[in-house]
């Protein structure tokens, strides 16, 4: 039977978690960039919610909602504090009991992550390795978003080998593109409230920013697409619950969705505000310079399109079969 | 959340997909072919009416007994897969088609059950319905219709003109929407069911059209038109305030989402059409398959987040829940992705889709269509933004 209403738990988890984003983060996510840290306190809050747990206990679904109110507040730390976050369906895999973990996608010789860890999974293909990064030469990045998440590059030529296993690949990294796609789209949701919000107060040409139908129109779209990615991300999160098939093709597929939503967003974001977009007054541009670094993290739109390429034919469709 | 098909809607939609293969395909092809629709006496009509199946993926809930209902889940899933196979002989199939939706939300018991319990008695010859609010001067705008309604003792009569209107030649019925007074904007609407054989009630025209041949697409005039009082949908009370319009929104916000899941039908025939030639035609590795794959996935993504839009539009109204918003966002972005995603598809056939594979370039012309009826995708972006930023009327 189609049900689009959230588990009573899962809605209770969302309205509280933004609640506490809007009063306990939101407010201060500039500090947190210029500490390159969300503060204890932040942290503390958070446990209140089990958010490390929540994708083992109560689903992907809930996971996902949860990342989405907590993006809603600042998405900038959460790279660095959830562990082990995108990494938690591999760490399954390897066996492994630290859960200060990196995934990496794909093959790479030096790492780009936005937060220290002690070990990285690594997938590509049908494979998952395990690397001890305890004694990897780390530098900071000088990235351009997720400052509180203490962004860093690791070199992988020190790397120890704790391990290699057989995966089904999709699967595993269409779960993990999960945690991404969820956090995207907080971010997204927090970029076009506060625009909209200003555009129907902001008055340009004798009326508000939004009137103009230009602006109206670009709002209306941003709207659609925003709430199809917010659909598409819990459907594809609720498949893995019910553990179909083809969970990891539905994901994947969404995780694009969330990417490209979250680019067009955002943008918007920032020229509907137009010059005071681009500065550090208002929050839009740090959700623009956000949505585009978390998109090219996990192997970014092409590994998931790689990652399609021999399934994308013949995956039946998954609500009519 | 749960995205699973009862048992009822997977048995219709086998029946569907089977008719679909052996009928819907076919005839959608040969009508476009003939560039004529399909006529009410043709065989295929008798044989789906005896069916019990009912028109353009509203088919009549008749499980529960009484008039039929909707179920607006259950007909976006229909809708889609009568889509998927012929939108144009979907369209044409025998039951109320679009004139049901209002009858259904606007009418009272008894107008339920005179009007819509006919299509429940199957031994007869098919029946149609039909719904009219388009005139040649009141498109998207539906508020400046200008087709007039005038009480006189115990009817109601009726001067205007109408077009685009399904199956209105061969309806039993026609709901048609009029105004007591143009000054009076949507206050003065008012929706009536015209029956067939009724005086002053002509169809003029039958359209030739770009695609969907298979079904007509009318124009008639009113002329001095007298309708009986109680076929004035709702009833007087109905209309206090500003209800009569309201009922033609409220007519929308179940229509959209089925439109919209017809759109998803096409753009999935697309695919299927698409990712076969991938599989059959395409080298096993390279560029070229590369771009094919990015193209198939962009479809996807365009179907499942459609479909998704739609089914919880047509969800929330199945609650009782207000659902405008989502019924314009869903048709908003079901129809120029379907269109899309059509194109992709040809892109990937390249000359072979349009020189060889006939299906595909005629769901182009096909799809066209869903971006423009029950209100184009302008009007869809004007509703949202009046809802989300307070956009003026003026």
């Amino acid at each position: 039977m189609i049900e689009f209403s959230l588990p009573e738990d899962v809605a209770a988890l969302e309205a509280e978690l933004l609640r506490f984003a809007e009063r306990e983060m939101r407010p201060r996510m500039r500090d947190f960039e210029r500490e390159r840290a969300w503060p204890p306190e932040v942290a503390k809050g958070l446990e209140g919610f089990a958010l490390r747990r929540l994708d083992e206990e109560a689903g992907a679904l809930a996971k996902a909602v949860a990342l989405e109110a907590i993006a809603f507040g600042d998405a900038g730390g959460l790279l660095g504090y959830d562990r082990p976050g995108p990494a938690a369906a591999a760490l399954t895999v390897s066996g492994a009991d630290d859960p200060d973990v990196v995934l990496v996608m794909g093959e790479r010789a030096l790492i780009d992550c936005a937060s220290r860890a002690r070990r990285a999974l690594v997938t590509a293909g049908d494979r998952l390795a395990l690397f001890d990064v305890s004694e990897c030469e780390v530098r900071a990045a000088h990235a351009g978003a997720f400052h509180a998440s203490d962004p860093v590059s690791i070199d992988l030529a020190r790397a120890r080998s704790l391990g290699e296993w057989p995966v089904e690949g999709l699967v595993l990294r269409g779960r993990a593109r999960l945690w991404p796609s969820a956090v995207l789209l907080g971010i997204a949701r927090a970029s076009f409230e506060y625009a909209v919000a200003y555009a129907k107060d902001r008055i340009v040409m004798g009326k508000p920013v939004a009137h103009h139908q230009g602006n109206a129109f670009a709002i209306a779209e941003a709207a659609g697409d925003l709430e199809a990615a917010r659909l598409a991300v819990r459907a594809a999160a609720n498949r893995f619950d019910a553990k179909q098939e083809h969970a990891g093709v539905w994901a994947s597929l969404a995780y694009l969705d969330a990417c490209d939503t979250a680019h067009s967003v955002t943008d918007l974001g920032v020229q509907l505000l137009g010059g005071h977009g681009y500065i550090e007054d208002h929050p839009v541009e740090k959700w623009y310079r956000e949505a585009r670094a978390l998109s090219l993290l996990f192997g970014g739109r092409d590994g998931a399109l790689e990652d399609l390429q021999d399934v994308i034919v013949e995956t039946p469709d998954p609500v009519l079969g | 959340m749960n995205l699973t098909l009862d048992d009822r809607t997977r048995q219709t939609l086998g029946l569907i997909r089977a008719l679909g293969a052996s009928h819907f395909r076919p005839l959608g092809l040969e009508a476009d072919a003939r560039h004529e629709p399909l006529p009410p006496g043709h065989p295929f009509f008798e044989m789906i009416w005896r069916s019990g199946y009912g028109a353009s993926g509203l088919a009549a809930d008749e499980s529960e007994g009484g008039a039929p209902s909707f179920r607006h889940v259950r007909a976006c899933v229909l809708a889609e897969e009568a889509s998927y196979w012929d939108r144009g002989v979907a369209v044409s199939l025998p039951g109320p088609g679009l004139g049901g939706p209002p009858v259904s939300l606007m009418g009272t018991p008894e107008q339920r059950e005179r009007f819509l319990g006919i299509f429940r008695d199957r031994s007869g010859p098919p029946l149609w319905a039909a719904f009219a609010m388009t005139e040649p001067g009141a498109g998207s705008d539906v508020a400046r219709i200008r087709t007039r309604c005038r009480r006189d003792g115990e009817h109601w009569v009726l001067d205007g003109q109408k077009m685009f209107s399904s199956n209105s030649k061969r309806a039993s019925w026609v709901v048609v929407f009029a105004t007591v007074d143009p000054s009076m904007g949507r206050a003065g609407h008012r929706a009536f069911v015209v029956e067939r054989g009724t005086p002053g009630f002509e169809v003029i025209k039958v359209e030739r059209k770009m695609g969907v041949r298979a079904y007509e697409t009318c124009s008639f005039v009113l002329e001095d038109c007298r309708v009986p009082a109680e076929n004035l949908l709702g009833g007087e009370d109905y209309y206090a305030s500003r209800e009569g319009f309201k009922g033609a929104m409220a007519s929308f916000n179940a229509t959209r989402p089925i439109i919209a899941a017809n759109a998803v039908g096409i753009a999935r025939a697309a695919f299927d059409v698409a990712a076969a030639f991938v599989r059959e035609e395409y080298p096993k590795n390279g560029l070229r398959r590369a771009l094919a794959i990015e193209r198939l996935a962009d479809m996807r993504r365009r179907i499942e987040r459609s479909r998704l839009l739609c089914l919880r539009a047509a969800w929330m109204l199945d609650r009782d829940e207000p659902n405008a918003l989502e019924a314009s966002l869903a048709k908003m972005h079901a129809a120029p992705a379907a269109r899309t995603a059509v194109s992709l598809a040809l892109e990937i056939l390249g000359e072979a889709g349009v020189l060889r594979d006939r299906l595909l370039e005629k769901l182009y012309r096909d799809v066209k269509v869903l971006d423009i009826v029950e209100g184009t995708q302008q009007v869809q972006r004007v509703v949202v933004a009046r809802r989300l930023v307070g956009l003026p009327s003026e």
